[in-house]
């Protein structure tokens, strides 16, 4: 396996080969940066190019892509409050209050650094997993997924749990309501379409979470009239080397952070987004003291971060073993595969896995040369938050709206982001959770359709299966856990949220914006 | 955001409570039209959506009836309800340009909307010179037909003036 290993290195390090990742890396740095463009689009931009390229050249550039995609994604969520990616929407809620602070450079510091070590252990984990990974991948069923899914929404309860649970539970239940809208998966018809052909297609996850995230926090922050940094700019640019401190600091942190992001990235349907805001309520679940999550707490920012690119690694895994995508980077992914004449699945594993060993040292290669990148350029991207807002705001407007509208290229997607802006506006001068609401669509239709599945090929018989049952123990401890964290209350206040003043631990951050801050709450 | 004063959070959430209540029960009923295999998940969530919307809405009322409030526990001020007033009044205004910025661009595609909407919100809502407002605009001009160009961003084309499709597309040859 070494020998193998060092041959596949070899294959990389060809000066023609490394131009191309570099390259790769270069687009997704790019596609990462801006809102609303993901890997996949970033990629589909590539395919193009691979055509006549060494399937070695052609899968470094690919793959060094996707590898950064996620680490550059972070400027937009810490600077400005706007999730450069899905999978980053969850950095925002401590990324972006640590930057009102003036902190930007400390929280980009730990981000860049969390998301290298995180992409270096799923490029690890690809590499080790190779002789066991096909029978680990079948063995998971849809029972078991299922209740992956039910984990997932469990978090609802934990990122809720100082706001109000129930409040969150039924932002949660909205969301999943919402993603019910377009093609029923079990069935040919359209739920909840009112006969239009863009509600037919469902409503696209890139608009609700700039909806969502974005609308309200800008029209704050230029509301307001004070920059995200506040008065502490010289924060901004000075804190990046003790950012990647506290990495090393929360080495456990990261670590399993990664694990699971590898995990989750393996399973179809709960990559990118769903993992990262499952490894934040895990995250703030494993700390005693859990008064300044979502107030600009460095560990939300180091778990999600670690999680959003070891993730990578575990998606690639079903992709190249089983021919199985994970996501849309990794569809489009084997897409480029076929074109240079790789088969992905079980044949590729057989006759050259050689390749797939260039695939883990490309992610790896990728994923140090993004990071030394975006340390280089955070002292200038960083000043963004510097900027009076009514200079920054309306470009980022601008920038917003072309953003959904690459969704679907309907006029749909800006009335979408309009609706769905006004509405988180509206829960959060109620006071009520917007994070639930995401999980809560993003899980959405995979729950439903595992359910599906599992019913129809297992009837009731899938609820004893040793998996399903495990997981069922840990969906409760995990309820159970988010209660006890409630203790200090009556029982109305405690699950209502409601009739007590909001107390805070400290002073609120030195800025009038808006309070992602209470998302946790 | 400033939170609300602790009686309009109350009431806030008191519409919201309702709003969602009265969403959930309309797509309770709309899944009846649907076949069983599309209607019991829909249906399943909602009515765990009513049950908790209806003890949402006893609690919530049950403080305002009980007059429990936060407001009458002396929590907020006078400036809080202001802040928030301001904060109200700030969002429909802000809303209403990004309204604008949606009619332009489906009306008459990016490059004019674009142009035309910064160069309206520099000046009037930021207060810009009208030189820096129209360089601004031009900036941000130059910088989506270039990445519609280079990276084949889809612009909004416009129904009544398709500037949209002026912007060309580069392919680039390696």
């Amino acid at each position: 396996m070494t020998h193998a290993a060092l041959d596949a290195l070899t294959q990389l390090i060809k000066p023609e080969t490394l131009m191309w990742l570099g390259f790769g890396v270069l687009v997704g740095m790019i596609t990462g940066l801006l809102p609303g463009l993901s890997g996949a689009a970033g990629l589909a931009l590539l395919l193009p190019l691979v055509y006549g390229l060494e399937p070695a050249a052609a899968l470094a550039m690919m793959v060094g892509l996707l590898a950064v995609n996620n680490t550059t994604d972070t400027f937009p969520s810490v600077l400005i409050g706007v999730p450069g990616s899905s999978g980053s929407a969850s950095t925002i809620l401590d990324g972006y209050p640590l930057a009102k602070k003036g902190q930007a450079g400390r929280a980009l510091g730990a981000s860049f650094t969390a998301s290298m070590i995180g992409g270096l252990i799923g490029a690890f984990a690809l590499f080790a997993v190779l002789p066991i990974a096909r029978p680990l991948i079948v063995g998971i069923g849809s029972p078991e997924l299922f209740m992956l899914t039910l984990f997932g929404l469990s978090m609802v309860g934990i990122l809720s749990r100082r706001k109000s649970p129930l409040k969150g539970l039924i932002v949660g239940l909205f969301g999943m309501m919402f993603s019910t809208i377009g093609n029923a998966p079990a069935a040919s018809e359209y739920r909840y379409s009112f006969d239009s052909l863009y509600l037919a297609q469902g409503l696209p996850l890139v608009v609700v979470i700039l909806g969502l995230f974005a609308i309200p926090e800008l029209i704050e922050l230029i509301r307001s009239n004070t920059s995200v940094a506040g008065g502490g700019t010289t924060l901004l640019t000075s804190g990046r080397w003790q950012g990647a401190k506290e990495v090393l600091h929360h080495k456990w942190l990261v670590v399993r952070s990664s694990i699971f992001g590898v995990v989750l990235g393996a399973i179809p349907g709960l990559g990118g987004s769903a993992s990262t805001w499952i490894i934040y309520g895990l995250t703030t679940q494993s700390y005693k003291d859990k008064s300044q999550f979502g107030r600009g707490d460095i560990r939300g920012v180091i778990g999600p971060e670690a999680a959003n690119n070891s993730d990578n690694g575990g998606s690639l895994m079903p992709a190249l073993l089983l021919g199985i995508p994970s996501g849309a980077g990794t569809a489009v992914l084997l897409g480029g595969l076929i074109l240079v004449g790789v088969t992905p699945g079980p044949i590729l594993l057989d006759r050259q896995p050689d390749l797939i060993l260039v695939i883990a040292w490309s992610l790896a290669l990728a994923n140090v040369l993004g990071t030394a990148i975006c340390f280089l350029l955070t002292k200038q991207i960083a000043k963004i938050t510097a900027i009076r807002p009514g200079r920054l705001v309306p470009f980022l407007f601008v920038a917003i709206a072309i953003s959904a509208y690459q969704a679907s290229q309907k006029p749909g997607d800006l009335i979408v982001l309009l609706a769905v802006g006004a509405f988180g506006w509206v829960l959060t001068i109620a006071d009520w959770p917007r994070a639930p609401f995401l999980i809560g669509f993003v899980l959405g239709p995979a729950t439903e359709g595992y359910l599906w599945i599992s019913m129809s090929r297992y009837h009731f018989d899938w609820l004893l299966r040793p998996g399903v049952i495990a997981l069922g123990v840990l969906i409760v401890g995990v309820i159970v856990l988010a209660i006890r964290s409630r203790r200090s209350g009556g029982l109305g206040s405690k699950w209502i949220g409601a009739g007590r003043p909001t107390v805070h631990p400290q002073p609120p951050p030195p800025s009038p914006a808006p309070s992602l801050r209470s998302e946790v709450e | 955001m400033k939170s609300l004063q602790a009686g309009e959070k109350n009431a806030a959430g008191i519409t919201l409570a309702v709003l969602a209540l009265s969403i959930f029960v309309y797509v309770t009923v709309a899944a009846q039209e649907f076949r069983d295999v599309s209607r019991w998940f829909p249906v399943g969530v909602s009515l765990v959506g009513i049950v908790l919307c209806l003890a949402v809405l006893l609690w919530e009322l049950g403080i305002v009836t009980a007059g429990k409030s936060e407001s009458l526990e002396g929590d907020a001020t006078e400036g809080d309800t202001e802040s928030s007033m301001t904060a109200r009044r700030g969002f429909f205004t802000y809303m209403a340009w990004l309204v604008a910025l949606a009619a332009a661009l489906m009306l008459f595609g990016a490059p004019i909307a674009v142009f035309a909407w910064l160069l309206a919100f520099f000046r009037i809502r930021s207060k810009e010179s009208w030189i820096r407002s129209l360089l601004y605009a031009l900036a941000a001009l130059l910088a989506v037909v270039a990445l519609a160009a280079l990276v084949h961003l889809f612009l909004p084309t416009g129904s009544v003036i398709p500037s949209g499709t002026w912007v060309p597309h580069v392919n680039i040859k390696f």
